[in-house]
């Protein structure tokens, strides 16, 4: 944000060391937000009954659950992928 | 050796940030905008047109009810579209305006508005609210305290079961909510949603909009010179200090700024906006209101804190008009444009042809060769449709359908078998010729779509 007007720099709010609750916040909500994205996009596409059928016919699960349960999977998928991030973007611990 | 500073010396730990309430213009804009889009959400589930639904973002059988329209999954791209037109129109508005979007229609802050009056209600103004959360745990405090989370709770559960309103028919979904049928996955959507807006609107707040939202960060590349922001004149205010009503200040050497905080006090970030823009201000105008209060008492004119732009608060005229707005009114208009007429050019009626994949084609005893395929109809007119099927392509190319035809409901869809024939005598292209099949409603002609497939013939004729 360089082109602000007469801004002074505020105070550092990330925390150092960073908490435990902060780097589990900045893992799950980037996450959240793209598992939301991927969610929107994969189903407009696929049908999770279609999914259902050339899968696990003998399955008995719902749309809505299919949805649910596909976006809970990119939830952990991308949050496995921040944690990464996160992990690398830190010293190494020796 | 000298002492290092302490490492954490630059972070400001999280202190709890208690926004004293005030009255204003912009507190009057706000609290409408609140009672506008709060009232869009929680009512406009219940409506009704025609017995159904009016908006129903119907996933279990994939389709989205948005008043007269419905929407499919081969509708993506109007979805698409709303998301980019919807972007623009932010970078639009944050180039214009600054962040009037975090300030009045960001759902983080009309929900947080809305606990922080039930706050009020039940633990009282500023003051009151600090002494009881440094007092002892006493009758009181419990009272006001299990009060609020009541409140909130309840809100918040309202909330989340209007949220899976919009995907469930909310009046059946209530009779099961009252009855403890809901299904697990209903349950956990109303929990989640409940629970989201309590954490965010109740106990996070402003700390969403520091450390959580995308927006926030990257807003500050849509300003210019031009933008409107909130700002303190600082060549009027300056040198701030304290001093009795009626008394000029130029006699003192003061400015217009009494240093009396109330800025500071109702900023629900908890920032001085004294000390210029910051990435934390939601531009929301409490500081502006209280701003005003006190230059009204002092009898000073109001606008000490304003909504400005740059150029204007150093003399020079802003414009309005300029390359960034100039682009995205294009950019806008193109994308808005293109949407409208998408949607106005849509087939209410699709049609998929599937080729079988078993045999490529086979030769009737008439000599005949014949093709067969699986076609797929959606009608998705609002009434019920009688489809027939033609094809055309080769000369004499000849289509049977079974049966013959198909009656469709709003929305339905069916699977039918279908097999083209064409004398061999006919046929143009090396192995295979273009054949556009079409569907037409026996009712309403204007209902009609064509799709192209291939038909197979042998080689080597």
């Amino acid at each position: 944000m360089t082109s602000l007007p007469h801004a002074e720099t505020s105070v550092d709010r990330t925390p150092y060391p960073p908490s435990r609750a902060w780097l589990v916040g900045i893992c799950l909500w980037p996450a959240f937000l793209a598992a939301g994205i991927a969610t929107l996009l994969f189903f407009s596409g696929i049908d999770p009954e279609t999914l259902r059928l050339q899968t696990v016919p003998n399955w008995e699960i719902s749309r809505t659950a299919g949805y649910s349960i596909g976006f809970l999977m990119f939830w952990a998928v991308a949050a496995l992928s921040s944690a990464v991030s996160v992990l690398l973007a830190r010293p190494p611990r020796a | 050796m000298s002492a290092q500073p302490p490492i954490d010396s630059m972070y400001a730990a999280h202190e709890k940030v208690y926004p004293r309430e005030i009255k204003g213009r912009y507190q009057n804009i706000r609290k409408l905008k609140v009672f506008l889009l709060l009232g869009l959400f929680y009512i406009v589930p219940w409506l009704r047109i025609d017995g159904n639904p009016a908006v129903l973002f119907d996933l279990p059988a994939r389709q989205f009810h948005i008043l007269w329209l419905t929407f499919w999954p081969q509708d993506f791209v109007y979805l698409t579209l709303l998301l980019i037109v919807s972007a623009v129109a932010l970078f639009y508005v944050t180039a214009l305006a600054g962040r009037v979007w975090c300030g009045y229609a960001c759902p983080q802050t009309v929900w947080t508005e809305v606990f922080l009056w039930m706050e009020q209600w039940t633990e009282g103004k500023r003051a009151k609210r600090m002494k009881l959360d440094k007092g002892p745990w006493n009758a009181e405090k419990i009272l006001r305290k299990s009060a609020k989370q009541v409140l909130w709770l309840s809100f918040a559960l309202w909330t989340g079961f209007t949220f899976v309103g919009f995907f469930v028919p909310i009046d059946d979904l209530l009779t099961r909510a009252v009855a403890f049928e809901l299904g697990p996955w209903e349950t956990f959507w109303s929990l989640f949603y409940g629970f989201a807006t309590y954490g965010n609107a109740g106990f996070l707040r402003e700390q969403v909009c520091l450390y959580m939202c995308p927006y926030a960060r990257f807003q500050g590349a849509m300003f210019d010179r031009e933008t409107l922001v909130i700002s303190y004149d600082e060549a009027r205010g300056e040198p701030r200090g304290g001093r009795k009503r009626g008394i000029d200040p130029k006699t003192r050497g003061l400015g217009d700024c009494i240093d009396c905080n109330l800025c500071v006090q109702v900023c629900p970030t908890g920032i001085d906006i004294r000390k210029g823009l910051q990435y934390e201000c939601i531009a929301c105008g409490a500081c502006i209101d209280a701003c005003d209060q006190v230059m009204d008492k002092m009898e000073y004119p109001r606008g000490l804190v304003r909504y400005t732009t740059e150029n204007a608060l150093e003399g020079k005229p802003s414009r309005v008009i300029r390359p960034r707005t100039i682009l995205y009114t294009v950019l806008l208009l193109a994308l808005l444009a293109a949407g409208t007429t998408g949607l106005v050019l849509r087939e209410p009626v699709r049609l998929d042809i599937l080729t079988d994949r078993n045999t490529l084609y086979r030769e009737t005893v008439e000599g005949l060769i014949e093709n067969s395929y699986t076609i797929k109809l959606t009608n998705m007119s609002r009434d019920a449709q009688t489809f027939v099927f033609s094809a055309s392509g080769p000369e004499n190319v000849m289509l049977e359908t079974e049966p013959t035809e198909v009656t469709l409901g709003a929305g339905e869809t069916r699977t039918l078998a279908a097999r083209i024939q064409l004398d061999p005598i006919y046929a143009q292209g090396v192995g295979g010729d273009d054949v556009t099949v079409t569907a037409q409603s026996v009712g309403e002609k204007t209902i009609t779509t064509s799709e192209t497939t291939r038909f197979r013939t042998p080689l080597g004729r």
